[in-house]
Order: structure tokens, then C-alpha cells, then sequence
């Protein structure tokens, strides 16, 4: 009874804090909104009976992420916060834009054969994760430690004034 | 009947974090007030109490008792809930904290992990804070305040990496468990020093006191709160500081490990003289500017702290 409570109140506060967060006007509240969904996930991930990725869902995603966005919105000059003016054509264009790829998305969906069938996860220790890491699954961990490479390269690059260069 | 017992348990649990939490801040603060005393060749707090032991007291029944001033033009929400979400996160925080070998609330597997998580949301209070008190003070304490944690939080999980190198476990009671013969500051001693550096900077500690830094910027992010309000930050402040101390003990300084006394006594032994030397620090140097904390941050300790990584990841593979 109360787990279900405790369980309704985290997802209610993903689906309520996701919609707040797009749908406000004031950009600091909505970044505010975001670590809120994010922290709500992380309460879902403990339902699931991974208190592992939880942990990282919280440190990685809220603390880091969450924390950079404010960041960014901090120093960004006041100008580029202004809300811009609503227009009916924008409006229509986001919502084709988005209906489209959410039926492309359902068709996908709809037509899977993916089996599902309920499993009894067992708890995964963090040892056996991160021996599956560097063994099954090397390649992907690999790849995607070079694409973040690439992200940190191409962000330095940015930072010092395109590929000319500083000074 | 059943969860009437488990609302007990969860009941006892908070009244028992709680209750340390006061009672710790209200004895920090008493001890900051000594130490400086001593240091500055005075004699502090005197006349309530036995050379001034329920001064603390006095003040912060002073504290609730004060008018909660709310400023006009305030962005409410944040405002309002930042100092919730200050105190939030240390109490859950106190939650995994093993002070004797069965003597702690939750035991998790991934306990460091799980302090790491809930401190960054200390930040956010400060934030929140900052920005909803619509005072330039409090925003430029507020903008102080996330670039240095952004610039600490990295030399500070990179220097606790070594240690779990060497034990293999992220369970708090693994890692003191490990240090039965030898203590990590022996293996780790460059770890040890940048994990202190760096705390002091994560608890806006003086050298690093810069988002409130009060011959600056009045108070920082704390300038418009009054009352109870004001109370809750500095409990957090006081808490937080308990928190890394003990976070020190247990990763480099043996935990709850020591002869003769019992366990529980050791491991608070061990944290409040890591305080003290946290006070005495505060009342020894004087505050950095914005940009040497970042030189340090960024330009010292990152690379020392990924320095000692390899080392250690080579001398354990040797």
C-alpha cells in the first residue's frame, strides 16, 4: 500500500515536473523542473530494485547535468534568456514536427515482434557490472568513451574561438 | 500492525538523525567560537553555562524566536524552498553513515556513491537560494558558489577513486573493514591532502568561504534569510562539515578502527579533530581570490589527483 503510494508520488512527479519543465516561461524554474523529473527517475530506478543505477542516475544526471544547465543559464547574457514572442506558425510547425516523429515512433513500435515476458532480476552487483563492461560489452564502452572524447575536443575548439585558434 | 511498526522504526530513525544533527551543529559552533578564541588569544564564550557551553543554546532559541523578514519582488518558490533543500540532503545523507561496526541506519553496497550523489544537491540550494532573494549580494554569492563546486567535485571523486582501487568495494563498512591493519592515508597520503583541500572548498569552507564571503558580499546567498530560516543554512553548513570529516575517517583514516576505547568513540575522536583542524585552518589563512581558487582547482589538483590514479592503478597491476 504505501510502496504503491511512494511509487505513484515518483512518477507522478516524472510525468508533472517533465511537462512543467518544458512548458514554463521562466528558464530557471524550468531547469529547476528538469532536476526534479530527473530526481523522480532516479526514485523509479530504486522500484526496480537497482539502487547502482540510481545512485549514478543522481550524481550523474542531476548533479552534473542538472547543475551545468543552471550553469549555462547563469552565465549566458540576459538577452538570449528574453522569451520570444509566441506566433501561431511556430506553433503549428512544432506540433507537425513533433506529431510526426511520435507517429513514426508508435508505428515502429507497433508493428515490433519483440517478445516481452516478465523476468526475476536478480541483483547485479556493481562487480559483475563492470566485468561485463570490460568484456561482453568493450566495444560499445569504447565507443562511446571516444565520442565523449570527440564532444571534450570540439568543446575546447569552441571555447577558444573556432579552429584558428586562440590569439 | 505491521507498518504500524515500520512508521515507528522510520520515526526513531529521523528522531535520532535529527536529534545528532542539533546537537552537533549547536556543539560546532560552540567549538568554532573557542578555537578562534584560543587562536586569537581570547577567551570566547564565557558566562552562559560552564565556560560558555550553553551559549549556543541561547543563540539559536534566539534564532527561532526571530521575525522571518520575506523580501518583496522575491521569486517565491525558490526562495522559499531553498533552505528545505539545503538541510534535505544531509539528513538522508546521515542515513548510511556507519559509526561502529553495527552501529549505522542503511548498509548499501553503494554507500560512497550515495553520499556523492546527495551532496550535489547542496549546490542546488545555494543556487535556488541566490537567484530567488533578488539581491545582487546573494546572486554573485549564489554564481561563487556552482563554479566552485563545479571545480571541487572533480579533484574530490577522482582523489576517493584510489582507495576504492585498493579495497574493491564501494560499501562504507567494506572500505573501513579493509583498513584493519594499515590505514589509506599510508598508501594515499596526495590523495588524502587534495580529498581535504577539496572538502573545505565543498563545504565553502574559509580558505574557499567565498560565496559568503562577509567582507565582500555581506552574507552570499544567505543575505536576505532571517530567523529559522537563516538557522537552517547554518545547521547544513555545520552538518555538511560532519559529514566530510566523517566521509575522511571512514575512506582514509581507518573508520572506527583504534585500540582500547570503544568503536563509536574512535570514529568521533577521529572526525572532530578532522573539524578542528578545519577550524583551525579557517583561522590561519586568509581567503583566496576567485581566481587562484580556480587555478588551484582546475590547474593543480585535477592533474595531481589523476597523477595519483595512474600510480596507483600501475602499483596495484606491479
Amino acid at each position: 500500500m504505501i510502496k504503491e503510494l511512494i511509487f505513484l508520488l515518483f512518477a507522478g512527479g516524472a510525468v508533472g515536473f517533465a511537462l512543467l519543465a518544458v512548458s514554463l516561461k521562466n528558464l530557471f524554474h524550468a531547469a529547476l523542473c528538469l532536476a526534479a523529473t530527473l530526481f523522480s527517475v532516479a526514485g523509479i530506478f530504486i522500484f526496480l530494485g537497482s539502487e547502482f543505477l540510481a545512485v549514478i542516475q543522481l550524481l550523474v544526471y542531476f548533479g552534473a547535468i542538472g547543475i551545468l544547465i543552471i550553469f549555462t543559464i547563469m552565465i549566458s547574457p540576459p538577452a538570449l534568456l528574453k522569451n520570444e514572442t509566441k506566433s501561431v506558425s511556430k506553433f503549428f510547425f512544432a506540433l507537425a514536427a513533433a506529431g510526426s516523429l511520435f507517429f513514426i515512433l508508435f508505428a515502429l513500435l507497433a508493428q515490433s515482434t519483440l517478445e516481452t515476458e516478465t523476468v526475476e532480476l536478480g541483483l547485479v552487483s556493481i562487480s559483475q557490472l563492470g566485468t561485463l563492461l570490460l568484456t561482453d560489452f568493450v566495444f560499445p564502452f569504447e565507443v562511446i568513451a571516444l565520442v565523449l572524447l570527440l564532444a571534450i575536443v570540439g568543446a575546447i575548439i569552441h571555447a577558444w574561438g573556432g579552429a584558428e585558434g586562440h590569439e | 500492525m505491521d507498518m504500524l511498526l515500520v512508521m515507528l522504526k522510520i520515526g526513531m530513525y529521523a528522531a535520532i538523525v535529527i536529534g545528532f544533527i542539533t546537537v552537533n551543529a549547536l556543539f560546532l559552533v560552540w567549538m568554532e567560537r573557542k578555537v578562534s578564541a584560543k587562536i586569537q588569544l581570547r577567551h570566547g564564550p564565557m558566562e552562559v553555562g560552564w565556560h560558555g557551553t550553553f551559549q549556543t543554546f541561547a543563540d539559536a532559541i534566539k534564532l527561532f524566536g526571530k521575525e522571518l523578514i520575506t523580501p518583496v519582488n522575491i521569486d517565491k518558490v525558490p526562495y522559499l524552498l531553498a533552505p528545505m533543500l539545503a538541510m534535505f540532503p544531509t539528513i538522508l545523507i546521515f542515513l548510511v553513515i556507519p559509526i561502529g561496526e553495527n552501529l549505522h541506519i542503511l548498509d548499501l553496497n553503494v554507500g560512497v556513491l550515495y553520499i556523492f550523489a546527495f551532496s550535489a544537491l547542496g549546490v542546488l540550494s545555494i543556487f535556488m537560494a541566490g537567484y530567488g532573494s533578488n539581491n545582487k549580494y546573494s546572486m554573485l554569492g549564489a554564481v561563487r558558489g556552482v563554479a566552485q563546486s563545479l571545480a571541487y567535485e572533480i579533484p574530490l571523486l577522482l582523489s576517493i577513486l584510489g582507495v576504492i582501487m585498493i579495497c574493491g568495494t564501494l560499501n562504507l563498512k567494506g572500505i573501513v573493514m579493509a583498513q584493519d591493519n594499515v590505514w589509506f592515508v599510508l598508501y594515499q597520503p596526495l590523495a588524502f591532502v587534495i580529498f581535504f583541500i577539496s572538502t573545505l572548498a565543498e563545504t565553502n569552507r574559509a580558505p574557499f568561504d567565498l560565496p559568503e564571503a562577509e567582507s565582500e558580499i555581506i552574507a552570499g546567498f544567505h543575505t536576505e534569510y532571517s530567523g529559522i530560516r537563516f538557522a537552517m543554512f547554518f545547521l547544513s553548513e555545520y552538518t555538511h562539515m560532519f559529514i566530510v570529516s566523517a566521509l575522511a575517517t571512514i575512506l582514509f583514516l581507518g573508520g572506527w578502527n583504534g585500540p582500547f576505547l570503544p568503536e563509536p568513540v574512535w570514529f568521533l575522536l577521529k572526525v572532530y579533530f578532522l573539524i578542528f583542524m578545519m577550524m583551525w585552518i579557517r583561522f590561519t589563512f586568509p581567503r583566496i581570490r576567485i581566481d587562484q581558487l580556480m587555478t588551484l582547482g582546475w590547474k593543480i589538483l585535477i592533474p595531481l589527483a589523476l597523477v595519483n590514479l595512474l600510480v596507483t592503478g600501475i602499483v596495484l597491476k606491479l
